[in-house]
């Protein structure tokens, strides 16, 4: 006990002795105390106090005030930059590649993205395709999950499988000298997956715990209850992942999916770093493995319209919590409406960044929260205008009040946008765009997106003029007519006991009473549903599986 | 072919020799040129030009984290970081942000931990002064214009910023817990860097006052300039910016070691958020590049990789007892702590004994045998391909100056860095693993679901 605490001690001492120059010696430490046995109750602490504490002093110093301090100093001459170029070309198979090139670091990274995921889903068994893609990683027919596994870590390689709301896929990560390795294992994980029975049954296991454990705090059980609220519970994208429907899921299931889902006719392979066309040409049109891999998948079927589930304010109990996640939302126009660029000018002043309305109300004016935003948000069929934040428990119902003022201020044009908003957020986005393509994996994902909303590649050429013709008259018009503050839910998970405050005037807090009685955040929801003030459709209770509750 | 070139830019050529050899040659490690200098008044420059992308990343590190705080006052330097975004005389009120996105940066923020706090945006290269100008007045004015309420309003944020990450998730009440354990009353990690909730309401704009003159003097800052821009013209605009500010002393730091703690078991009965049962073993462990780190990041991995790791093996894969397992070494500037976590399966709280056993007898063979070659070889591939991606970003590239920098005293460390495993020994990595995971001074913190959620299992 002696001789490991004197090693452990004389370990730190030596380890903070290099970098910071210690000018006051440190006190000897304290000498190690007999160990004492644990104690019956958590009131006494067995530990010696800390003696050792910082003595630093302040330091008076009078720092100059020269004139040239007073104002933002004037820009140097901008440079050009010629962003990463993307190039495509389709494989024999008839995977269409998109390859954005670096040389410099010695890495690749690629993604074979195939559209259908969550669409592919049987019906009552939501998380299907998410339990089949990870199946291929468990292990190919030659190596088991461990051994598997053992072979990528050898050479720090990574292959992941995923799948999202419209699409699913299979990616790589390499160093170039290992890439060889790498890719006869993306592509025996491709085309060969193991699909054992005994690794289905833990991963569904796995995944029952894991439902269990996202019903623990309102961030976690807000995204579960968002789908069903707003396209309704039988929209392919209003599924909700439950215990039951994974117990539904079977292994034969997933084979079923594997063997007509991963096809490479109409597949995107999207590939960024230390490769060009003819090495990845030579590599999948040449690998003896990919050889039979032919055909395309199925088209996902179409989406029926969204059916918003009826209510206005919808509520998850989580007893207990000391935040809540607030949030409202609304359809919007989609991603490649005509109207984009005033639409998203006009959702960053509402909620965009730090800067913007919700967040200097709800963090830097109010304190209720560590931060809020808000903005349109895409798929291909839909856009949705949310906004969102986390709040403190008793600030929830005056949160929800703040964004909906918020949004009706911007929509009725009572507190337009102003000139200086208008300006900050046009010239931002434009001087931001080099960020956007400033690294070759960054640039990749700039021309993901075009891909997946049918955007031509050449898109960027022409989006900082489109961006400097937007004028006021523009995000005075999108105000109006795609912010609907009469429209949107609203989406509330904290603990419906919590006691409310509401506020007076700007700078003053009280309690929310009726009578002698605090209201608590149940109540206050139910009164305002009812009262009209944020829209008619009363109040929701669910479940964290997004059922209604009563 | 010529877009390839200006977006990497001759400066990290060094790695990028097509076919490039082999990694454990050290002279193929990757390097990031830089200039490191020293103003008069005792502020630190490090300048690492780049110029492939028309960026520059400024990256201020204060050479202060929480582990410098006091009794009574947990919490207050990440605070402080808040009361750094609210303005300074020249700059205003509440503007920081709004200068910064009108001239397109999207990479702003400030991070606390326990050893310094940091303070950063990315510019596009033109604006480099506009970056220089902020930074430069809340380092000389930013107490003309502080004010109680500013303080009031962000101790609420952070109070909201500790609800988010901390209260509302769960098994925090146990990693706070474990901190009461490993730390004294009075040490500086006991509560975090995000501090107690009280100690966070008690502070006042005196407080404020007092730790920037203490903590915040030029001499103990250090500036990273990463990216697209002339030295020559760099160092003058530092020069006009930060070269007339007066003379200053470094303060001096006193490491806080942690005490030896007698081995104890704790169990959380009323996190309301766990809806699975966790166990926690921990053990006080080597500071970040103390003699030991390195070895113990060998033998976290050997126990917790997801697939390899053999408490993986056993406890997710053969006996399925656990939803998740995993194991860290994780140092701070005067300790660490070594901690193995396991995520219980739902109906495997019965099983804690055997789960504990099996923990036991795999931390007990680490500390008896030496691991295999394979084990260790894994380990170095996974460091080396780390140090490589830790390239691709102009502001990436400033942290990894600054971190070396802040620990070691020189930014140029990566090859030495690598060299502590790949010039580790098997029965080195065993000797350290048997004189830090001892049983007497392991501690256990585990978290029940609570008893009424159970029962309310199923019905909805």
């Amino acid at each position: 006990m002696k001789r490991f605490a004197a090693t452990l001690l004389v370990t730190l001492l030596a380890a903070c002795a290099g970098p910071k120059p210690v000018a006051v010696p440190a006190p000897p430490p304290t000498p190690p105390t007999e160990p004492v046995a644990p104690p019956k109750t958590a009131e006494t602490k067995p530990m010696p106090t800390a003696t050792p504490t910082q003595t630093a002093a302040p330091q008076a110093l009078a720092f100059p005030d020269e004139d040239f301090r007073r104002a933002q100093p004037v820009p140097g001459e901008k440079r050009t930059f010629n962003f990463p170029k993307v190039k495509t070309f389709t494989l024999k198979s008839g995977v269409k590649v998109f390859l954005v090139e670096q040389h410099v670091l010695p890495i690749v990274s690629m993604d074979l993205n195939i559209e259908g995921g969550g669409l592919a889903d049987a019906k009552g068994k939501d998380g299907m395709v998410g339990v089949c893609m990870s199946m291929l990683t468990e292990g190919t027919d030659k190596l088991d999950k461990i051994a598997y596994s053992e072979a990528l870590a050898d050479i720090a390689s990574q292959v992941n499988a995923y799948a999202g709301d419209d699409s699913h896929g299979l990616t790589l990560s390499s160093l170039t000298k290992h890439l060889d390795e790498t890719f006869d294992l993306f592509a025996a994980t491709l085309r060969t997956p193991g699909m054992r029975q005994s690794d289905f049954d833990r991963m569904i296991k796995r995944r029952i715990e894991s439902v269990k454990q996202s019903k623990g705090s309102p961030q976690a059980i807000y995204p579960r209850v968002v789908g069903p609220v707003l396209y309704g519970p039988s929209h392919p994208f209003g599924g909700v992942i439950t215990e039951d429907g994974l117990g539904k899921i079977t292994l034969d299931d997933c084979k079923k999916f594997v063997g007509a889902w991963l096809r490479p006719k109409g597949a995107r392979l999207f590939v960024v770093g230390d490769q060009t066309e003819a090495q990845i040409r030579a590599r999948f049109d040449g690998a003896p493995a990919l050889a039979q891999w032919t055909g395309s998948a199925p088209k996902p079927p179409a989406l029926p319209a969204p059916k918003t589930m009826a209510g206005r304010i919808f509520f998850v109990n989580v007893p207990g919590a000391a935040q809540s996640q607030v949030a409202m939302m609304h359809f919007g126009p989609k991603r490649t409406d005509a109207g984009y660029f005033a639409s998203s000018i006009l959702a960053s002043v509402f909620g965009g960044g730090f800067a913007s309305r919700i967040n200097m109300n709800l963090r830097e004016e109010k304190g209720y929260s560590y931060g809020a935003r808000g903005g349109f948000g895409y798929s291909r069929a839909y856009g949705v205008f949310t906004a969102s934040s986390g709040v403190q428990a008793n600030s929830t119902y005056q949160s929800l009040i703040e964004m909906h003022k918020e949004l009706v201020d911007l929509s009725s044009g009572k507190k337009p946008t102003t000139t200086e908003e208008l300006e900050r957020e046009k010239v931002g986005a434009t001087l931001a765009l080099p960020g956007r393509f400033s690294t070759a994996q960054a640039a990749l994902g700039q021309y993901r997106n075009l891909v997946y909303f049918d955007l031509p590649l050449d898109y960027y050429d022409t989006y900082v003029a489109r961006i400097e013709k937007v004028a006021a008259g523009d995000v005075a018009a999108a105000a109006k007519k795609q912010l609907k503050g009469g429209e949107a839910i609203y989406i509330v998970v904290g603990d419906g006991d919590a006691p409310m405050i509401h506020a007076v005037d700007k700078k003053y807090d009280v309690e929310l009473k009726k009578g002698d009685k605090r209201v608590t955040l149940r109540e206050a929801l139910t009164d305002l549903a009812a009262s009209g003030d944020v829209g008619k459709g009363g109040l929701v209770e669910l479940d964290a599986d997004g059922h209604v509750v009563h | 072919m010529q877009w390839t070139r200006a977006l990497a830019g001759a400066a990290l050529i060094a790695v990028g020799a097509a076919n490039a050899p082999a990694l454990a040659d050290p002279a193929a490690d990757p390097k990031i040129p830089f200039e490191k200098y020293k103003l008069p008044n005792g502020l630190e420059i490090i300048l690492a030009p780049d110029p492939s992308v028309p960026l520059v990343a400024v990256n201020v590190w204060y050479h202060v984290g929480s582990g410098d705080e006091v009794f009574g006052r947990s919490g207050f330097a990440h605070l402080f970081e808040h009361m750094m975004f609210q303005g300074s005389k020249n700059v205003g009120a509440d503007k920081h942000f709004e200068i910064l996105k009108k001239i397109g940066s999207e990479q702003i923020n400030g991070t606390t931990n326990t050893d310094r706090t940091n303070y950063f945006e990315v510019v596009p290269s033109n604006q480099i002064e506009t970056a220089l100008w902020l930074e430069s007045d809340r380092m000389s004015h930013l107490l003309d214009i502080l004010d109680a309420d500013q303080l009031k309003n962000q101790i609420l944020v952070v109070r909201n910023e500790r609800r988010q990450s901390y209260e509302n998730r769960p098994y925090t009440k146990a990693l706070f817990a474990l901190h009461e354990a490993l730390y004294p009353e009075g040490h500086p990690y006991r509560y975090l860097t995000i501090g107690k909730a009280a100690d966070l309401d008690a502070a006042t704009v005196a407080d404020v006052k007092n730790f920037f003159r203490t903590w915040y003097v030029p001499a103990n800052a250090t500036i990273a300039i990463s990216g697209d821009f002339e030295p020559a013209a760099a160092k003058k605009l530092v020069d006009k910016w930060f070269g007339t500010f007066p003379t200053s002393q470094k303060p001096a730091v006193i490491t806080v070691t942690a005490p030896p703690v007698a081995a104890r078991e704790l169990t959380i009965t009323d996190d309301k958020l766990a809806k699975l049962p966790e166990i926690t073993f921990a053990w006080s462990s080597p500071a970040n590049f103390g003699e030991g780190d390195a070895e113990l990041d060998f033998v976290a991995n050997a126990l917790g990789a997801t697939g390899p790791g053999r408490l993986y093996k056993a406890l997710v894969y053969d006996k399925q007892l656990a939803q998740s397992v995993s194991v860290e070494q994780s140092g701070s500037q005067f300790s660490g702590t070594f901690e193995i976590t396991v995520t219980l399966k739902s109906d495997a709280a019965g099983k804690l004994d055997e789960v504990k056993k099996i923990v036991a007898d795999e931390v007990a063979r680490v500390t008896r045998e030496p691991l295999g070659d394979r084990e260790i070889e894994r380990v170095v591939a996974g460091v080396e391909a780390r140090a490589i991606r830790g390239l691709e970003s102009t502001f990436g590239r400033s942290q990894v100056l600054q971190q070396y920098n802040h620990l070691l005293g020189d930014p140029d460390k990566v090859t030495f860095d690598l060299d502590r495993y790949r010039k580790t020994t098997p029965e080195k990595i065993r000797s350290v693993a048997a004189r830090v995971l001892d049983p007497a001074h392991e501690i256990t913190v585990l978290t029940l679901v609570p008893a009424a959620d159970k029962k309310k299992e199923g019905t909805p």
